[in-house]
């Protein structure tokens, strides 16, 4: 059990490595490609920090919500912002 | 049967509840932050444009790097010491010192920004970057200590499972929430330009 969880915990961790290269480089040309390729980068690999790492997936409703929340909120302000200097 | 992924009991925070009031204060803080950082950077695009260009990808990429690393030994650390109640302090150990690439690459930056005439008073840009980085930078260092000064009291203590365990998922709780951070300043700075 301990392996197997080790597994997982080690493919969330490299995937995790590459989403980040990923974006950076094949970086697209067209900003709003790039826009969305970040917000899905940072949102995928903040949902499997909080879900994963930080062992949420048990934890009271109402603090997952706060914790996904701050993550979709900010992720989505900063990457809506960086689309509107278009 | 208990694994990173899946939790016995229904309801269950990691770590101790205090904590997590202090762990949302600070998530907060963080969020008004980057919520000014994104207003201003609408009401001064030409100057937020040419800052972030100043930035070095490559920086931002081995910073995430190490953290992303650092949250993965520190998860695993968690989960070694739930199932095999020892041997995991070098965990805790390994991921202080991923904590410390980010330093020096974070104190390396800062470095070349400022030689190249950059400072917290140049302009808005230059004040969110180095402020709002900076105070994620006493959270990294503030994290290392926390996981050294825990792997050190693990190996001496005679406390019992639960009460290393406790101890273990709160420390990791504050390291994951300043890698969850660093998600989100990743883009803003060193992608998103």
């Amino acid at each position: 059990m301990s392996s197997m969880a080790g597994t997982s915990l080690k493919t969330l961790w490299l995937l995790m490595l590459l989403l980040t290269l990923a974006v950076v480089l094949r970086k697209p040309e067209h900003l709003i490609l790039l826009a969305v390729a970040a917000w899905f980068a940072a949102l995928i690999k903040g949902i499997w920090i909080i879900r994963y790492f930080m062992e949420m997936k048990q934890a009271p409703l109402f603090l997952q919500r706060i914790l996904y929340g701050w993550l979709i909120i900010t992720i989505s302000a900063v990457t809506l912002t960086a689309i509107w200097q278009l | 049967m208990n694994s990173p992924l899946t939790l016995s009991g229904k309801d269950k925070i990691p770590g101790d509840i205090a904590l997590w009031f202090f762990l949302c204060a600070e998530l907060a803080v963080f969020g008004l932050l980057i919520a000014g950082f994104s207003l201003v950077r609408l009401r001064q695009p030409e100057m937020f444009q040419a800052g972030l260009q100043e930035l070095h990808v490559s920086a931002g990429v081995i910073n995430t790097m190490a953290l992303l690393t650092g949250s993965y030994l520190v998860a695993t650390g968690v989960n070694k010491l739930r199932i095999q109640g020892d041997g995991c302090a070098r965990y805790f150990f390994a991921a202080s010192g991923c904590g410390m690439i980010y330093v020096i690459s974070k104190v390396s930056e800062y470095q070349t920004l400022y030689s190249n005439g950059y400072s917290l008073h140049y302009d808005i840009f230059f004040g969110f970057y180095f402020f709002t980085t900076f105070f994620h930078f006493l959270h990294v260092l503030a994290g290392m200590m926390i996981l050294i000064i825990l792997g050190r009291w693990l190996k001496k203590t005679d406390s019992d499972d639960e009460q290393k365990l406790k101890a273990a998922e709160s420390a990791a709780s504050y390291w994951h929430m300043v890698d969850l951070v660093w998600i989100v300043l990743f883009p803003a700075l060193y992608v998103l330009r």
